[in-house]
């Protein structure tokens, strides 16, 4: 590179335009310090040239955009968005709708479940009494509807007791043999009601107190006196039903689940 | 880019596309009106924008739509031009030789000022000017080079009636 008179001012331009290489500013350094008269050339140029000033754009907030605003303002971009997350995200609102039914359905069943266990399982103590007082009523039924329903348990009874074929007798004996022989109670459980119905007309020493009281009464009576055997047996039933139940009621929840993830398997294949 | 890089370029250059744009038309609305528009098409294609591109990119929309702007502008009256100048609040004198030159410079072309904008602003080389400007690197060159030269003797000129 040479600098001359008549390219000089080229460079001067180069010069404050920033353009020339750190050898090419040297150079244009150094033949201005050889040749002063042409530095108020560039003195002069670099008048002409612009202060930098700052110049604030007000409000620039207003140029602000937001991906999230711009999917609400632009349809476009919305319906894009919509696309993209609609085949997956309309699955997961099944299945969270489905998971919170059978999840709700589940508890309240188990609510139902559990509440009904602990009802029965005081219940149950009731109806081991009540277990007679229930078969009562139908007892009461065959005395009073038909008689001669009755009469074989009679029979029963006395082939039971003996020979005896009066009621009365025969109740003493069953009053006995119920006290004494626990295993029989079951079976003596319609004779009760005999023992009732006799009782009225009987003055049986031993059976008449229990008798003539309500019937609310008979069965506390009996509980009382069987509460030991009785307890053992009923229990073992109700317990191992409970579980049979409640396994039965899992079974249901769960196929019903089954059934409902199933339906959105079939979906999702769709 | 998303919408943070986005908001990042505003802050950064929206001071400074304003100011190229007033500079040029000196009407603080319509280069406002200009600096949105560049940075609603930033914004659109803010997909395809190369990082590094934004500002030039920015520069390069906004002086398209400065040009267009002149050009309306002129299809409607010469006068209110004219008047803008007189008014213009931006060009308020701070002393006499700087009320000289910004006489003169007013006194350009557009695609001169801008030359001179781009390169005293904000520092851009006459490659980068010349991709805004959608002219050479040896146009911008010696449009810039001539529009110096032109300023410079208006200046001497002036110091001289002055004088």
């Amino acid at each position: 590179m040479e600098l001359n008179k008549e390219n000089y001012e080229e460079y001067l331009l180069l010069y404050i335009d920033n353009e020339l290489s750190a050898s090419q500013k040297a150079a244009v350094d150094a033949f201005l310090a050889a040749n002063p008269n042409y530095a108020q050339d560039l003195k002069d140029l670099q008048a002409v040239q612009l202060n930098p000033e700052t110049i604030e754009y007000t409000d620039k907030t207003s140029l602000y955009r937001f991906d999230e605003m711009n999917a609400l303002l632009d349809p476009g971009f919305k319906k894009t968005l919509y696309k993209k997350n609609s085949s997956s995200a309309k699955i997961i609102g099944l299945k969270k709708t489905y998971i919170a039914y059978a999840s709700i359905a589940a508890v309240a069943l188990w609510l139902v479940v559990g509440s009904r266990q602990l009802l029965q399982e005081p219940k149950q103590l009731v109806t081991e009494g009540l277990s007679t007082a229930t078969i009562i009523p139908k007892a009461k039924d065959y005395t009073n509807n038909s008689v001669p329903s009755v009469h074989p348990v009679e029979r029963q009874m006395n082939s039971n007791a003996g020979t005896m074929n009066e009621p009365i007798k025969a109740i003493e004996t069953i009053a006995s043999t119920s006290f004494t022989e626990p295993v029989r109670y079951t079976e003596q459980i319609p004779t009760i009601e005999i023992e009732e119905k006799a009782g009225e007309i009987s003055t049986n020493p031993i059976s008449s107190p229990a008798i003539n009281s309500s019937l609310a009464a008979e069965p506390k009576q009996e509980k009382e006196s069987f509460e030991e055997i009785n307890t053992e047996d009923n229990d073992r039933v109700i317990y191992i039903s409970n579980i049979e139940l409640d396994g039965d009621k899992f079974r249901g929840i769960t196929r019903r689940l089954g059934v409902l993830f199933k339906r959105n398997k079939t979906e999702k294949n769709k | 880019m998303n919408d943070i890089a986005y908001n990042n370029a505003v802050d950064q250059y929206a001071d400074g596309v304003y100011r190229f744009i007033v500079k040029n038309i000196r009407n603080e609305e319509d280069a406002r009106d200009i600096v949105q528009t560049a940075f609603e098409k930033l914004w659109v294609n803010r997909s395809s924008v190369e990082p590094l591109k934004v500002k030039s990119y920015l520069f390069t929309i906004a002086y398209h739509q400065m040009i267009d702007h002149i050009r309306k502008e002129k299809k409607y009256s010469i006068t209110d031009n004219f008047e803008g100048a007189i008014i213009d609040p931006i060009y308020q004198p701070q002393h006499q030789l700087k009320q000289t030159i910004l006489k003169a410079i007013n006194e350009l072309n557009p695609t001169q000022k801008s030359l001179i904008l781009l390169k005293d602003y904000e520092g851009y080389n006459y490659q980068e000017i010349g991709e805004i400007m959608n002219l050479s690197e040896s146009q911008v060159k010696v449009y810039l080079h001539r529009a110096r030269l032109q300023l410079k003797d208006k200046l001497i000129h002036l110091q001289k009636v002055s004088a």
